[in-house]
């Protein structure tokens, strides 16, 4: 829930297929039926413009559309616009959209169609000035969009980039439905009630905070089959794996990872793995001169036996990582393995670096007699068990080499402000969450390395900046895939971060919903096309 | 309930042996309890422990009592019987902090306010009022971001959101004195105004409200503690209580395993337990000796 | 005496608004001493230039100082208009009523519950008629009150999972929802679990022996009268009142672990949202609520010991 998103640039492939099927689905199965999900965490707000929370964003692709959407392969495909053309100097992206796709019905005019006015409309509400939506840097990159005629629309980007058509993927809102038509503030009541295009339409949000919402008949891939969802919020992450037990929600987003041996061996229940491309690190503030130093990064890296850490606390469900990409990732370069748990090669390392006396307390003796010591600085969450024992661990392996681990909690907001602002730290532990790409530029460039950029280790390295504008800003598949992969040998050598893993995430989902495909961090994307079989509704 | 009939002068065994069951039992469960921390305190102060409260075994995580382990393990494979012991620390000194802050200030208050209360009455009023209607919790969290989670802090603000109890008790106090015209009596005698109030009013009749907050305190902090362990903002890794120690092991209860939950909890009822029994046992006597 | 009263309401009147000016301001000043502001709710600031984030906070009025933002606040506040949440966009007086009577029923179900269940045990063993009852309950209390209470709740869930299979209070949407059939064990849970009840029981115990040794009550014994009607005022009602007062913030407390053990969609998860979010105008909206509950306590507390024994009455 609470993770750094670095939104970048979509892999897929330009699918320049026609499309349109009938209003009514044809492939037999039944209507009917319910399903209950359980998240943790309420969404603050319900609409795709506002929202800045994983809970919303899963919520939306229940409630609307975008120019196109993706296959579960993660290829781009179309959704309210049927075809599209790209300009020869890959700027000008003109859509044709859909002449059959209806607002829902609560949108107060009667039945409105979705039309190009609407598509403007939406780009220039995120664009607004007033409008505070996290939506504003990743389209940035449009600089203008016009309406051609009842059909068509054109989109200009500032400049070409790879896939553009995957970044295009925003969801459309009825701007005439705002309380303000140019731009949306969250005192407006569209927020907490909105109104979409897609296959499901909100019914009520109930006192208790559960999100009610039912099969839009007219939705124009035809009414999915499901009658009503439900996303019911959870505050404690142990009652929501109960209320999945106990029949009181049929899906879980992310199963906690002790709790899934639990759920396997439950014959009701299906788990879907998911991977959410997002990895765990530390973090080494350059800053320190100790730390600045490659030997000693290296040294902490062969200290710590992240495979028992994996094996022990998440099952050994997950993939460690050997640089700064998801493995799933196409940018991840296979041929670079991670530094193994090797405590010797550590403890020569640091003898490398100057430290080789131990104290009497048992740690390495480094600058005024002092012992050599971090601070690793963690965020207080209420539910960060896994996090807990991580860092346990890496104390307890770091000791073994002499290395003396202090562990800080800090209110989470306070941690931000140390880690970002500040640049007061040693070690953290932290996640990268990313939209689906390879773009690491804000995290490794030393243009970016001031208060509140990405960059907060303070990694500074020419060849390294060279490369990052070189993948940013070619047009060559190929090209920007080899230059990722020049990147990933670099920072594994360099240890900016102790590269951790990546853990496989799990949904739960009660066997009588069938067909079920999952995105990989937006989930629900396909929902239109789960079903129930008529005895088990 | 026994009585004897108690001759003039009677002597202190005859004197306990007067009291009913229910005392003794609550001050003897009570005086072992407070003695059994202390000594468990002492201990952890200088390292007496069974095994390594920060030793962790990963392949024996969550494990049941053993002879290597007398109370079982916990989540990374500590020990859990040293880290109750060291968990004592978390609530001991701190605790004594917190209660003496209610205390002296909730004293301060309630002097000024049942003395003089036309000058002060409305002033301290407003404030202790004040002091009652901010929500606690949200207070601690407040203050661990602007700082740091650290129980002293986090107990001050728990001792100082507590002065307005005592200072209404010792407030009450002091008026029910006035109106049985005991304080009258002893201006009458001409006793000092410092002296009626140090010595009579609050040694001999507060000591005894002294002593059934303190004790009430001292199990608050321990509660408060636990609660704010469960929202996240306890004492933290690696440093024990007994509070996060039961936080830790909530993710573990539905599942059955009950017991890395249960262990500090007891540990908790049992002190908290022996606290209340002892300051209540200790106000009834000091009552039933007419203070 | 109407003129007493009218001047006695006046006064607690300017009491209260006094020490709701107070409350508020000591809660803003504080919320805003703590790092971090309510703007990551809104973008993600590290895909932000400064000069953007300096934007959003002016767009959100964060830039104005603190004076003039709390004065804005307190302007629009006595004309009953307490903002927008940062959050949700909804008015926070919405957002207080959606949640505050829920809490209110929870907290004051507990609530009741304690003094009941302290009532029953203190009248018991006070009047020494019934001691295995009066020492069973007594013991139960006492144990009670050492419990930490999220881990009762969670005890709760687990005996009402494994023996019942049943979930306790899921409401709404959920194959087997349970309903409000199983509002009493967060009920149960907080009331006794909220650490006072042994405290409560003492309390009203010691003062009913008190109360019947006292010669009024003497004398109706002797009599033979039925001893309640002399015993309920100063026995019970004027203890109860009083603990009552007391003893809210504690319930109130213990509702913020409470509501999020058992999902309840009360004021405590709105009160821990909304300071982490550092969403003040949410917060200080909770903050007025809590203190004009306390204060309504208090006088309610004054008002019915008057009304039992006019000698009080200053």
């Amino acid at each position: 829930m609470k993770r750094a998103t670095v939104t970048a640039v979509v892999a897929g492939i330009l699918a320049l297929s026609a499309s349109g099927i009938a209003a009514d689905r044809t492939d037999g199965f039944p209507d009917g039926g319910k399903l209950v999900y359980g998240e943790y965490g309420r969404p603050a707000t319900l609409d795709p413009i506002t929202t800045n929370d994983m809970v919303g964003l899963r919520l939306t692709e229940l409630l609307f559309n975008g120019l196109v959407s993706f296959s579960p392969k993660n290829e781009v495909v179309p959704d309210l616009a049927s075809k599209w053309s790209v300009s020869p100097d890959n700027r000008v992206y003109t859509f044709t959209l859909r002449s059959d796709v209806k607002w829902q019905a609560k949108s107060g005019a009667g039945d409105r169609m979705v039309t190009p006015d609407d598509v403007v409309g939406t780009l220039d509400v995120i664009r607004h000035p007033r409008t505070l939506t996290p939506l504003k840097a990743p389209y940035e990159l449009v600089a203008d969009v016009r309406k051609l005629d009842a059909q068509t629309l054109e989109i200009t980007l500032k400049r070409p980039i790879v896939n553009a058509l995957g970044r295009l993927a925003f969801k459309v809102v009825p701007t005439f439905a705002l309380k303000a038509p140019d731009f949306l503030s969250r005192d407006d009541p569209f927020v907490q009630s909105p109104v979409g295009s897609g296959p499901f339409q909100l019914s009520q949000v109930t006192d208790e905070g559960d999100v009610v919402m039912d099969a839009n008949p007219s939705y124009f891939k035809g009414r999915p089959h499901l009658d009503r969802v439900v996303l019911k919020p959870f505050a404690d992450k142990n009652v929501l794996t109960q209320a999945l037990l106990f029949n009181s929600a049929d899906m879980v987003v992310e199963v906690n990872s002790r709790d899934i041996a639990q759920i396997q061996g439950d014959k009701r229940f299906n788990l879907y793995p998911y991977n959410a491309l997002s990895y765990t690190f530390f973090g080494h503030n350059y800053r320190d001169p100790i730390l600045a130093k490659k030997e000693v990064r290296q040294a902490i890296a062969y200290a710590t036996n992240r495979q028992e850490m994996l094996d022990s606390f998440y099952s050994g469900r997950g993939t460690l990582i050997s640089g700064p990409f998801a493995p799933g990732s196409w940018a991840y370069n296979l041929d670079v393995k991670s530094l193994p748990f090797n405590p010797a090669r550590a403890k020569e390392l640091l003898a490398q670096a100057g430290y080789s006396k131990l104290g009497a307390d048992g740690y390495l003796v480094a600058d005024e007699g002092k012992p050599l010591q971090f601070t690793l600085k963690i965020p207080i969450e209420k539910e960060n068990e896994t996090v807990k024992r991580v860092a346990l661990a890496f104390q307890n392996y770091l000791k073994q080499v002499g290395i003396k681990i202090n562990l800080e909690f800090r209110e989470w907001q306070a941690w931000k402000q140390d880690v970002f602002v500040d640049h007061d730290f040693d070690i953290v532990i932290a996640s990268w969450a990313f939209d689906d790409s390879a773009d690491i530029s804000t995290l490794f460039h030393s243009g970016e390395t001031s208060a509140w950029r990405n960059n907060f280790v303070g990694y500074t390295n020419p060849e390294v900046d060279a490369l990052i504008v070189e993948a940013k800003t070619t047009l060559d598949r190929e090209k920007q895939r080899t230059v990722n992969q020049r990147l990933h040998v670099i920072l594994a050598e360099e240890q900016p971060y102790t590269f951790l893993w990546t853990l496989t995430n799990y949904a739960a989902v009660h066997k009588k919903v069938r067909h079920v495909e999952l995105h990989p961090f937006k989930l629900f994307t396909f929902a239109d096309t789960w079903y129930i079989p008529k005895k088990e509704q | 309930m026994r009585f004897l009939e108690l001759t003039a002068d009677p002597t202190a065994w005859q004197r306990l042996r007067s009291w009913p069951l229910h005392r003794t039992v609550a001050t003897v469960y009570g005086t072992g309890m407070a003695a059994l921390v202390v000594s468990v305190y002492l201990a952890s102060v200088f390292r007496v422990l069974p095994q390594d409260p920060d030793a962790m075994d990963l392949g024996a995580v969550n494990a049941l009592p053993s002879a290597a382990h007398l109370l079982g393990t916990d989540f990374v494979g500590r020990d859990l019987l040293a880290r109750i012991m060291v968990g004592t620390a978390a609530f001991f000194l701190p605790g004594l902090l917190s209660v003496s802050a209610s205390l002296l200030f909730g004293a301060l208050f309630g002097v000024l306010v049942g003395f003089w209360p036309e000058r002060f009455g409305t002033a301290v009023g407003l404030l202790l009022q004040l002091l009652e209607s901010l929500p606690k919790l949200v207070l601690i969290l407040l203050v661990v971001a602007l700082f740091r989670p650290d129980i002293y802090l986090i107990l001050l603000v728990v001792g100082v959101t507590n002065i307005p109890a005592a200072a209404e008790l010792l407030r009450a106090r002091i008026a029910a004195l006035r109106r049985k015209s005991y304080i009258e009596a002893a201006v009458a005698l001409g006793l000092p105004p410092s002296r009626i109030i140090l010595k009579h009013v609050l040694w001999l009749h507060g000591r005894g409200l002294v002593l059934i907050q303190a004790t009430i305190g001292m199990g608050e902090a321990i509660l408060i503690e636990t609660s704010l362990s469960y929202l996240g903002f306890g004492v933290q890794e690696p440093t024990p209580s007994w509070g996060n120690m039961v936080a830790l092991g909530k993710d573990y209860f539905f599942r059955g395993e009950l017991w890395i939950s249960t262990v500090p909890a007891l540990a908790i009822l049992l002190t908290v337990l022996g606290f209340h029994l002892l300051g209540d046992a200790l106000l009834e006597r000091l009552e039933a000796a007419g203070a | 005496m109407l003129k007493r009263i009218g001047k006695a309401l006046a006064r607690e009147g300017m009491r209260t608004a006094v020490l709701f000016l107070l409350v508020t301001l000591a809660m803003f000043v504080l919320l805003n001493m703590a790092p971090g502001d309510p703007v990551a709710l809104y973008v993600n600031v590290q895909s932000l230039s400064p000069q953007e984030v300096e934007a959003v906070r002016h767009e959100l009025g964060l830039d104005r100082s603190l004076p003039v933002r709390y004065g804005s606040w307190l302007g629009r506040m006595v004309q009953g208009d307490l903002g927008t949440s940062l959050r949700s966009g909804r008015p926070v007086t919405v957002e207080l009523w959606r949640t505050g009577w829920r809490t209110l029923l929870l907290a004051g179900s507990a609530m009741a519950l304690t003094l009941l269940f302290a009532a029953v045990t203190a009248y018991l063993a006070a009047m020494g008629r019934h001691p295995v009852w009066a020492s069973v309950l007594t013991a139960f209390g006492y144990v009670l009150s050492g419990l930490p209470v999220f881990w009762l709740g969670y005890l709760a869930i687990y005996l009402a999972t494994t023996r019942f299979h049943v979930l306790p209070l899921m409401m709404g949407e959920g194959a087997a929802s349970s309903g409000w059939a199983f509002f009493f064990v967060p009920v149960v849970v907080l009331g006794l679990g909220n650490g006072t009840v042994s405290e409560v029981t003492r309390h009203l115990r010691t003062h009913l022996q008190g109360v019947l040794r006292e010669d009024y009550i003497r004398t109706a014994r002797a009599k033979g009268a039925r001893l309640w009607r002399h015993l309920y005022k100063d026995g019970f009602v004027m203890p109860l009142s009083s603990l009552l007062a007391n003893k809210i913030p504690y319930v109130l407390g213990g509702a913020i672990v409470v509501e999020q053990v058992f999902n309840w969609p009360g004021m405590g998860r709105l009160t821990w949202q909304a300071a982490s979010d550092r969403d003040y105008p949410t917060l200080l909206g909770v903050t007025l609520l809590a203190a004009l509950i306390v204060r309504a306590a208090h006088i309610v507390k004054e008002a019915v010991q008057v009304a039992v024994n006019p000698q009080l009455a200053d």
